[in-house]
């Protein structure tokens, strides 16, 4: 039972983490920064949890920490994504749970690493539907390219019925065409007026939304 | 004495399976490049998806080989010919604008036996994919091919309505065709609503001289 405790742990951490990066209106760097420390912080959890995870338990244990290590795929992957525009890699995913000598102290396994990435995929469309809301129109579109290469990656794969991934794929293709109906509105009213012009529209409504909320209740 | 299991080993049908397993990593593989024309240019993606289309078809002479005489229908490859058959259909209306016909998926198949009724699965397919073009395109700036679509969809739905289906699954998703034609429609509307498309330009010219002074 005890490393459910810990992993348990390992995840809460991996929460806030993507609360902080999800906090638009922060300045890009500051949350970055923030997100390293925590980053290191959770690096050294795992290196506690691995002490549990040696030799065959490892495989024994596995369904009791593989949902932290796809949240950390999932926080450091859109960490990556952020500050380069690219997927991560499997191979820079491993780094991070490699210690100083260069061993691997925890096995990140091929469906950590599918389940991570497949859950990045809707945290990039509320990144997306964010970018709209904020006027970043190109980076939305930017965004929508992105899912779509990675989806395609997703369709090679033959997934069983009854693998975790089967429903991911589902929620992913929903995420996508999300985004691809928000571009799209965005290019079609956007024709009406200037850029500046429709975020001002933009805001105006969010400020009537909220209006009407309030007197709604 | 043991059983004699020879009737068992004869009946498994591992080589079956083998077969379609590498024919749906094909499909898969073509779905995934199709996939790109949402976002870049389409006539190469569907020119390479075409050139690969011989693939398909020795996959599907592989499984002629190894299904006995007249024993084409079996839901172990059904899902893959069906996909196979969007794949072509896609990929051709990419390049043709047009609906592929039974004859020339017969000459890029060759001789596997296909149904009408997988057939009709993969235009159904298609058009839930064209619905999906419609808005990407419009996100591309081409302004011109979500009429196009409208157009040809429509005209596909109405061969459907020609048909008496009954209550399968082709008919349960025949009856979502029209939320696919309904999407496209939205689009269509958003665009001649805004006079974007070049045809309803010129019309527009035509309409109002002065326009812009309001």
């Amino acid at each position: 039972m005890t490393d459910t405790g810990i992993s348990g742990v390992v995840y809460d951490r991996r929460e806030r983490i993507i609360k902080l990066s999800r906090i638009t209106h922060k300045p890009l760097k500051s949350i970055l920064n923030e997100a390293t420390t925590k980053r290191t912080e959770i690096i050294n959890m795992f290196k506690q949890v691995s002490l549990d995870l040696e030799g065959s338990d490892f495989y024994r244990y596995h369904k009791s920490i593989s949902p932290a290590i796809q949240e950390y795929i999932e926080a450091i992957s859109f960490i990556e994504y952020l500050q380069n525009d690219t997927l991560i890699s499997k191979e820079k995913v491993d780094i991070d749970f490699k210690d100083e000598e260069g061993s691997q102290f925890l096995l990140v396994t091929n469906d950590d690493y599918l389940l991570g990435i497949a859950d990045l995929t809707g945290e990039l469309m509320r990144h997306a539907i964010n970018c709209i809301g904020v006027g970043d129109h190109d980076r939305a579109i930017k965004i929508c390219k992105f899912l779509r290469d990675i989806k395609s990656g997703y369709d090679i794969l033959k997934i069983p019925k009854r693998d975790p991934l089967n429903k991911k794929m589902e929620i992913m293709h929903q995420s996508l065409i999300k985004v691809e109906d928000a571009c799209y509105a965005l290019i079609i009213r956007g024709s009406e007026y200037p850029k500046e012009f429709y975020q001002h529209i933009v805001s105006e409504h969010a400020k009537n939304f909220d209006v009407e909320m309030d007197t709604d209740e | 004495m043991s059983l004699d299991l020879s009737f068992f080993e004869s009946v498994d049908s591992a080589m079956e399976v083998e077969t379609v397993r590498e024919y749906d990593k094909t499909c898969r593989n073509l779905i995934a490049v199709l996939n790109r024309v949402h976002s870049v240019h389409f006539e190469e993606v569907a020119q390479s998806v075409i050139d690969r289309i011989g693939e398909v078809k020795q996959h599907l002479e592989n499984l002629s080989q190894i299904v006995p005489y007249q024993q084409y229908y079996s839901d172990l490859w059904t899902r893959t010919v069906q996909s196979s058959l969007f794949i072509v259909s896609f990929a051709f209306y990419l390049s043709t604008e047009r609906l592929i016909t039974t004859n020339e998926i017969e000459s890029l198949f060759g001789d596997f036996h296909i149904s009408i009724e997988e057939c009709l699965h993969g235009y159904v397919t298609l058009t839930s994919e064209l619905s999906r073009l419609a808005i990407n395109s419009v996100t591309a700036g081409d302004y011109d091919r979500p009429l196009r679509i409208s157009k040809f969809v429509k005209e596909l739905y109405s061969g459907f309505q020609l048909l008496n289906l009954r209550n399968d699954l082709l008919r349960k998703r025949f009856d979502g065709i029209k939320y696919n034609i309904k999407k496209i429609e939205e689009v269509v509307y958003d665009i001649s609503l805004r006079k974007l498309s070049s045809s309803s330009k010129s019309d527009s010219v035509n309409f109002t001289g002065g326009d812009d002074d309001l």
